[in-house]
This record gives C-alpha cells, sequence and structure tokens, in this order.
C-alpha cells in the first residue's frame, strides 16, 4: 500500500572507493588498513556504543572495543554488499541485544532510579547553541535536554534502539529492519510508540516549545 | 482516541517520514484534527531533542586500548590453535609410536616364529626318541643325562664303538637268552644312538638356522624400524599439516631428525618422554610454535639500516616514512622544553604526544640529547597494529588540530632562511607523506645556539638526495 521512505533520513555515505580498497587490505589480513578503518570509524562507533549503553562510559568503552574484535574476527566473511560502516552498525547493535537481555535490562532500569547509573561525569555540558542564548534560555534548554536524555534512556530497549537508529543516526526505515531483523511495519510501529512516550513524558515541561 | 492509524502517521511524519500517499492522506486527517496534528508537532520536537542529546569525544587512549584488545584477541584466538597443535602433536607421537611399534613387531615376528616351531619340532622330536627309549626298557634313565648323549654323540660321529660310559652298568651276560638280549640290547642302544647322532646334527643345523634367522630377523626388524622412522616422519608431516603447525616446521624437523637418526630404543625414550611428561613437552610445543613469532618480533625490531632502506625503498611511492616509538621518562612539559626549546621540527597532537620527522642521525642525535638531560629514553616496540593505528590516529587528530589552529610549534629563532607563516596562520594541510612533518608543521626552526643544528644535515642534503626520515613519536611519560 505504501512505499516506505527512504529520504529523511541524512543521505548515507554512498561506497567510498577508497574504503573500499581499505576493505580489501584488511580482508586480505593487512593489519595497517583495518587500523585506518577503526580510525575512520571509531567516532561513529563509539558515538554510538555511548548511546546504546545510556552514557556509561565504561561500558561503552567496552562495547565499541569489542565491536572492532569482533570486526576484525568477521573481516573475512564480510562480502561487501553493505558499507563497512553498516556492517560495522550491525555488529555492535547485534553485540549489544545479545548482551542486555530485555529482563535484565527491566529490572536493572527498575531497581534504580532514572538515571542513577548514569556516570555523569562522562556526560558533557550541553553544546551552546549558535545563537548567544540568555542564561536562562540556556539554562532551561539544558534542564528539557536533561529530561529528555532521561525519558530516552528509560524507554523500552527496542523503542529506544528505533528512535536511536532513526533519530540519531539517521537510519532509513528499512536499513533499521534490516540491521534489527524485524519487518518494516515494526519500525515504524516502536518509532511511533516511543515518540508518543516521550511526548508524554516531557509534555509538561514545556519542551520544544517555540521551536516546532 | 479515535484517529487510530492516522495517528501513528501523525507521529511518524518526522523528516519526511512518510510515502507520497501517507502525507496526503494523513494532510486531509490534520486539517481537522487538532490533537493528531499536536501529537506530531511534539514527535518532531522530540525527534529533534533526541539528536541534540551530547555525545563526548572518543576517549583518549581509546585507539590504544582497543589495539591492545584486539592483539589479546588475536593471542587468545591463537591459543586454540596451540592448543590443537599441541593436542595433536601428542597425538602424532603417540600414533608415531603405535605406528613404530607394530612395524617392528609385524617384521620381527614371522622370523620368531619360524624360530620357535624349529625349537619346538626338535623339542617334540626328542621327546619321542626318549619315548622310544624308554620303550626299549633300557638304560633310558641314564641316557636322559644330557652329557652322556652328548658323549655318545661324539662317539658316533667318529664312528667308533664307544665303550660303556663310566659308571654306567653294562648288563650282565648271564646265559644265551640272556646274552641274545644284551646284543639285542646293545643294537637298540647302538641305534639310539644314531638316531642322538642324527638328532644332534639336526640340533645344530637348528642352531645354526637359528642364528642365522636372527641374523635376517635382526636386519629384517632393522628395516622395520628404518620403515617405523619413515612412518614417524610421513605421520609427523601430516599431522603437522592438519594443525597448521607448517610455521613450526624446523623444530618439528629437528624431533624427526633426531627420531630418524637414533636408534629404535632412542627414539622410542624421546617419544615416551615427550608423551609421559606432557608438560615439558607442552612446554616445548609451545616454544616451537613461539619461534616464528619471535623470529617475527626480531625482524620487527628492525635495526636502523633496515629501516632506513625500507625507508629509502618507500620513500619514492610518496608512502609514510617508517615509525619510531620512543619514550621518554619524564613529563610532557619537559619534553616539550628539551625539544622545542632547540628548535625541532615539533607538533604535539592532542592526546599530548610529540611527532617529530628527523633523519636517522637526527633521530640519534636527539635521543642522546634528552638522554644527556638525563631523561631515560626507550624504543618502545610498537606493533604494525600500534604502527598503523597511531600514524593513522595522528594524522586525523592533526587535521583536527591544524584546523582548530592549535599546534603547538616550537619557538622560532630563526633570524633568516624561509620565509615562515605568519603568526596564527593556520598551517598548510597536510598533504603526502614525505614533504610534510608528521602532524603537518612544515615550518623549519633554527636550533639555539650551542644545540646540535639537528636540522642541518637534512637541509644540507637537500641539493642531491634527501636522507632517509623517520618519524619519531616521543611518547612521553614519567
Amino acid at each position: 500500500m505504501t512505499t516506505s521512505p527512504s529520504q529523511g533520513a541524512p543521505a548515507r555515505a554512498t561506497p567510498d572507493p577508497e574504503e573500499t580498497l581499505l576493505v580489501a587490505r584488511a580482508r586480505a589480513g593487512d593489519r595497517a588498513a583495518f587500523g585506518e578503518l577503526i580510525v575512520r570509524h571509531q567516532d561513529v562507533v563509539w558515538g554510538l556504543a555511548w548511546r546504546l549503553t545510556r552514557g556509561k562510559r565504561a561500558q561503552a568503552e567496552d562495547l565499541a572495543q569489542e565491536s572492532f574484535v569482533r570486526a576484525l574476527q568477521g573481516i573475512a566473511n564480510f562480502r561487501g554488499d553493505s558499507a563497512f560502516g553498516t556492517w560495522m552498525y550491525r555488529i555492535i547493535l547485534n553485540l549489544h541485544i545479545n548482551r542486555t537481555s530485555t529482563l535484565a535490562a527491566r529490572a536493572e532500569r527498575r531497581a534504580l532510579p532514572i538515571g542513577a547509573d548514569r556516570d555523569e561525569d562522562a556526560y558533557p555540558q550541553i553544546d551552546p547553541p549558535a545563537r548567544r542564548a540568555r542564561p536562562d534560555e540556556e539554562a532551561l534548554r539544558n534542564e528539557q535536554l536533561a529530561l529528555l536524555r532521561a525519558a530516552f534512556d528509560d524507554l523500552d530497549e527496542p523503542r529506544r534502539v528505533a528512535v536511536l537508529l532513526r533519530d540519531v543516526e539517521g537510519r532509513s526505515y528499512e536499513e533499521i529492519a534490516e540491521l534489527l531483523a524485524i519487518p518494516i511495519g515494526t519500525v515504524r510501529s516502536r518509532l511511533a510508540r516511543a515518540r508518543e512516550e516521550l511526548s508524554r513524558r516531557l509534555g509538561g515541561s514545556g519542551f520544544g516549545a517555540g521551536e516546532a | 482516541m479515535a484517529c487510530g492509524r492516522l495517528r501513528e502517521l501523525a507521529l511518524l511524519d518526522v523528516d519526511d517520514g512518510l510515502a507520497a500517499d501517507e502525507r496526503a492522506e494523513l494532510d486531509a486527517h490534520l486539517a481537522g484534527c487538532a490533537d493528531c496534528r499536536a501529537a506530531r508537532d511534539a514527535a518532531r520536537r522530540v525527534a529533534r531533542g533526541v539528536r541534540q542529546i551530547p555525545v563526548p569525544p572518543v576517549p583518549l587512549g581509546f585507539s590504544e586500548r582497543t589495539l591492545q584488545r584486539l592483539e589479546r584477541a588475536q593471542s587468545v584466538g591463537a591459543r586454540p590453535r596451540v592448543r590443537l597443535a599441541r593436542f595433536a602433536a601428542a597425538a602424532a607421537l603417540l600414533a608415531a609410536a603405535a605406528v613404530f611399534w607394530i612395524e617392528r613387531e609385524r617384521a620381527a615376528a614371522p622370523k620368531n616364529e619360524q624360530v620357535a616351531e624349529r625349537r619346538f619340532a626338535a623339542d617334540a622330536e626328542n621327546k619321542e626318541l626318549d619315548l622310544l627309549a624308554d620303550g626299549d626298557g633300557a638304560d633310558a634313565p641314564a641316557r636322559k643325562q644330557a652329557p652322556q648323549d652328548e658323549e655318545k654323540a661324539r662317539t658316533n660321529e667318529k664312528g667308533e664303538e664307544s665303550p660303556p660310559p663310566p659308571g654306567s652298568v653294562a648288563p650282565p651276560v648271564t646265559d644265551g637268552a640272556a646274552a641274545e638280549s644284551a646284543a639285542d640290547a646293545v643294537r637298540a642302544e647302538g641305534g639310539l644312538n644314531e638316531r642322538d647322532k642324527n638328532l644332534k646334527d639336526q640340533g645344530e643345523r637348528s642352531d645354526e638356522e637359528r642364528r642365522k634367522l636372527g641374523e635376517s630377523g635382526a636386519r629384517d626388524a632393522g628395516g622395520a624400524a628404518d620403515a617405523g622412522k619413515a612412518g614417524v616422519a610421513t605421520k609427523f608431516e601430516e599431522q603437522k599439516k592438519s594443525a597448521g603447525l607448517d610455521a613450526a616446521a624446523p623444530a618439528f624437523d629437528e624431533l624427526v631428525r633426531d627420531l630418524a637418526r637414533g636408534t629404535p630404543a632412542e627414539a622410542l625414550h624421546k617419544i615416551g618422554a615427550l608423551a609421559d611428561a606432557g608438560r615439558d613437552g607442552e612446554q616445548r610445543l609451545e616454544k616451537w610454535a613461539e619461534k616464528p613469532a619471535a623470529a617475527a618480533e626480531k625482524a620487527k625490531a628492525a635495526p636502523t639500516e633496515k629501516a632506513a632502506a625500507d625507508d629509502a625503498k618507500r620513500s619514492p611511492d610518496g608512502a609514510p616514512p617508517p615509525l619510531r616509538f620512543v619514550r621518554a621518562h619524564a613529563t610532557a612539559t619537559r619534553v616539550a622544553d628539551l625539544i622545542g626549546a632547540r628548535g625541532e621540527q615539533l607538533a604535539r597532537d592532542d592526546a599530548g604526544r610529540f611527532v617529530v620527522e628527523l633523519t636517522e642521525d637526527e633521530a640519534k642525535a636527539l635521543e642522546t640529547r634528552l638522554a644527556a638531560a638525563g631523561v631515560k629514553v626507550e624504543t618502545v616496540v610498537a606493533s604494525d597494529w600500534l604502527a598503523a593505528l597511531r600514524e593513522s590516529e595522528l594524522r586525523a587528530r592533526a587535521r583536527a588540530v591544524v584546523a582548530d589552529g592549535a599546534v603547538r610549534k616550537a619557538e622560532t629563532q630563526e633570524p633568516k632562511g624561509p620565509p615562515t607563516k605568519a603568526p596564527g596562520a593556520p598551517p598548510a594541510e597536510p598533504t603526502s607523506g614525505k614533504s610534510r612533518g608528521a602532524a603537518g608543521v612544515p615550518a623549519k626552526e633554527a636550533p639555539k645556539p650551542g644545540a646540535p643544528a639537528l636540522g642541518a644535515g637534512r637541509r644540507q642534503s637537500d641539493d642531491t638526495k634527501p636522507p632517509p626520515r623517520v618519524r619519531w613519536f616521543l611518547l612521553a611519560g614519567e
């Protein structure tokens, strides 16, 4: 009935010839090439790991490092059907999903107050907006973002991952469905429910009022 | 809420998340539904807000820790292979021992059986003769005595009738019948002696055959042992290949040679020692497996000449010069003072590492200078991983640092010479490997008076052929 839009998400990088060459070299056992791939993707991998682990620095680093280890172990089987970055996404997501069994994650979240397990020191200061905001505006914005962050971290894992991949990482529905091995309809449903829940939780805070 | 599916569409109407037909349907609905409009707006704000949640930068040292983990993972990944190799080698030893024994026994068994059969036949004949002698009822018990038999045999050989042996009792002749009987007995004894002679001959032949057979058997057994050794070698080769131990081939070959060189007993002793002393065997095998790795490490810690040769080889292609990792046991500030004050071509990445591109001579001079200042300097053995990643990372970070205008330059005291960039002007973007500083800082700086002119050699040789340069990564830390 409908065609899923692939637009809207930030444009995915087209296959980079240099990266293709690096991947080929890495597949042939060239360590230097794999090292170069690590450097190229460590920012993205780190960011995703940090978000997936709800800002727990140690866990994020462990997840990111382990993802590279898995990538190295599986590079020989990487066929190049997708971009290396997408492949890394799949690795890190699978690793994360395997690690966090849903029940354990829920139990953990319910046993602790929101954000109690978060490594606050690891959270950077909110970036100031381009326009120099008044101190009260900036404080309000930071407060709202902190609320949003807490609400986002408290989402159910499947919904949180869906929002993360779509709204933060800019993946298309098709990519998310492929990465999570779920139907596109499920992706859309999770997204809608997650956004609804976040809106409800932030409803009284006037979040983003005036920006829309 | 009666909107149902349209509410979901409203929540998905973020970043063009709807298909054209869905959008048209939603727009028609939103025109008359304020709730869904509010939901859509809230969803858009939320999506935008989530995107703004900041992420801290990659932590310092992340790549190094990742490298260490990769190295660890690789070594752990290699361990099962080593274990498998150990297991395979132990199995090979046992299999070889089994093959060796079986081959030897198989080779020796037929000859032994023949000898045993002949012995058995001879014994049986002896017994038969004894029985015959018993049946004659004469002096059989006495004949059973071996010395007497031998004596009789000796006598028969000479063809003489032997007198009764001393101490033997001749049958008394009493009457004619008795004399006849005695004569029969003597004849019978003569027949027995003949038989004994034959038996003796046969016995000697048996001994001779036995001896010959023994020699032949020994020869055959030796052949079997050789075959066993060949089997050992073959088995080792097969097991080596199946266990992926080709890398440890020299060590295995050594063992195989040992086995082949030694006697079967020695070979078995070695095999047994290895099989019994599993721990020692494992250690030996581990050493064998480590040998190639050790050789590779040795090769990695290449001498200066080799590094220079490699550099000369790679430089024409514009490939990065070889890397040298040096750890200075001093604070970064002190090292910066020591190096920067002397006008090195210096940059520091945002991880606090110094990157210096120097000729071999300059590198040596710098090392000497640091040592003279009481700063202990040691060369860090860097793996391929480390080298590759550090270089890539440093290049990337240096670019970022350059872009931020935050490159730390050494104080320039060069009164004249090539024009330098105006203070504050961003350095040129690094181009290819050899024509730039490692961190994209091309400025050359004059040494302080009294300090060795570290860059002099390079400048002098610019007209002809530039000397090979290495990138010196100076890792400062107490």
